[in-house]
């Protein structure tokens, strides 16, 4: 027994590299190869969301409304937001909804958010102009202001898209005016950048907008509130939020593959943790039997 | 539409010029970045070498991106996106991700139980990080999803920590910092603040 707790002690003094490489190996080695893991339970949170699009895409009226793609995040946060941005764009053109990208906290988030879609539009047939649309970058001082006057004037507020050209002069513009033409607010983020949405845009019409939500992990839990209080519609959890979507779409994107590796990886520092926290309690009982000896 | 006033008109330039100036800032940062690591190299200051691969960052990835707005061929839009795709991305993506490095690292060393409330804190930790993966939702995949033994599979146990504990106490935290920030506000608004920046009363 003494041997065993000695060797437990010792294990406390693991060097960090060993830890990083066991680390490294959990996270690369599920995306390298492809691992066979079940499918995720969808949680309730991804399945409002889901449902929320459904909805609208029932809706004779608010199907042919203009959703908005707020995509604030950089290449930081790339393996949990582009995911989600991704799962998210899938759904809106698999089901024929006109959508805008946008961003505000970081001019990459508009070319990233952008990038996506194009992607996604060769797949889907989406046309540029007249199925979505880039409302560019604005700077996150002038956001406010922008939102404001885009209640009353959106294509006024906004003016031009990404490459210059008037929204006026773009087909998917031609239906929408004001704040009531928009149909679903998703914001894409690792960071505070909701409260804009929900301050000066969600109600500012005559009914509130649906907004949806698609943070990192480690933001997502500050926003159950919002949830309840229903002032959020659905939420998309970090990678694992992604991978639940996908599981509803159907689809084997990264969502899927990367959930083996933040199994393995939530796994390795469960165990870390656990085995630190023995090597204390046998050190702590080596030293009360030194001292009784 | 509600809330309409004499300076509803107004919005309109107002957010043109916000985001004008907003504009401004970001040159205004990298005239500063650039001013400030430019003189670092000029003098030779210590570790002015990092200082001079600052600068040849922000020229190669700012050059082709400022190009490929005047020069609409393929080279260089290629070469923009060797550039973009192939190094900043993955580069700013690699920045982020040496957290994770350190977060295993500080579990291992210094997650400690040393308390009941540490215990608490762990136990609840444990429970959520299992219920967020599939091979932890594994684990409770045989108990039947209807009545009440649902509540015992680990995804839901973690899903009730999320939305019935740590909800009112976000909620508690919130409602504390809002009412904190307005008392904060009037102190300064009646001048009644004293601390670093107020040496006297105005």
């Amino acid at each position: 027994m003494d041997n065993f707790l000695r060797l437990i002690v010792r294990a406390q003094r693991i060097d960090r590299r060993i830890l990083y490489l066991l680390l490294a190996l959990c996270i690369a080695v599920p995306i390298a190869v492809d691992v066979p893991q079940p499918r995720p339970v969808v949680m309730p949170e991804t399945q409002s969301l889901y449902n929320t699009i459904e909805s609208i895409a029932k809706d004779p009226v608010e199907s042919k409304k203009l959703a908005i793609v707020c995509t604030n995040y950089s290449g930081g946060t790339l393996a949990e937001n582009q995911t989600q941005n991704e799962a998210i764009v899938r759904h809106l053109m698999r089901l024929k909804l006109k959508f805008a990208v946008f961003a505000f906290a970081t001019p990459q988030g508009r070319e990233l958010g952008r990038a996506v879609a194009d992607k996604l539009a060769e797949e889907y047939k989406y046309v540029y102009g007249s199925d979505y649309v880039d409302l560019g970058f604005c700077p996150p001082d002038a956001i406010e202001v922008r939102l404001k006057a885009a209640v009353d004037d959106l294509p006024g507020a906004f003016e031009k898209d990404s490459a210059g050209a008037a929204l006026t002069s773009l087909p998917i513009m031609a239906q929408v005016k004001t704040v009531n033409d928009i149909s679903l607010i998703v914001e894409v983020t690792p960071s505070e950048t909701l409260p804009p949405w929900l301050q000066f845009f969600q109600r500012a019409g005559e009914k509130p907008i649906p907004t949806v939500y698609c943070p990192t992990a480690v933001m997502g839990p500050e926003k159950y509130p919002l949830l309840k209080s229903g002032q959020l519609q659905g939420m998309m959890l970090g990678l694992r939020g992604a991978s639940e979507y996908e599981t509803l779409l159907g689809v084997d994107g990264f969502g899927h593959r990367g959930g083996a590796s933040l199994s393995l990886s939530h796994l390795l520092i469960i165990l870390l943790i656990l085995l630190g926290n023995l090597g204390m309690f046998a050190e702590r009982r080596l030293r009360r039997q030194q001292g009784r000896a | 539409m509600a809330g309409k006033n004499f300076l509803t008109a107004y919005i309109k330039p107002v957010s043109s010029v916000t985001t004008i100036l907003g504009a401004f800032a970001l040159g205004l940062g990298l005239y500063s970045m650039v001013s400030i690591h430019g003189r670092a190299v000029a003098k030779r200051r210590e570790n002015w070498g990092f200082s001079a691969v600052l600068l040849g960052a922000i020229l190669a990835m700012a050059i082709p991106a400022i190009w490929k707005e005047y020069d609409k061929s393929p080279q260089i839009a290629g070469f923009y996106r060797i550039m973009y795709d192939g190094g900043f991305n993955p580069l700013n993506a690699t920045m982020f991700s040496i957290v994770a490095f350190y977060i295993v690292s500080a579990a291992y060393r210094a997650f400690r139980i040393r308390t009941v409330e540490a215990g608490i804190l762990l136990m609840s930790a444990v429970i959520i990080m299992i219920g967020q993966v599939t091979l932890g939702q594994l684990l409770t995949a045989w108990i039947p999803n209807e009545n009440f033994s649902s509540n015992f599979r680990v995804e839901n146990l973690s899903n009730w920590i999320l939305t019935r504990v740590n909800s009112p106490a976000q909620l508690a935290i919130s409602l504390g910092i809002g009412v904190g920030t307005l008392a904060t506000a009037l102190r300064l608004w009646l001048s009644l603040e004293r601390g670093a920046f107020f040496d006297e009363e105005l």
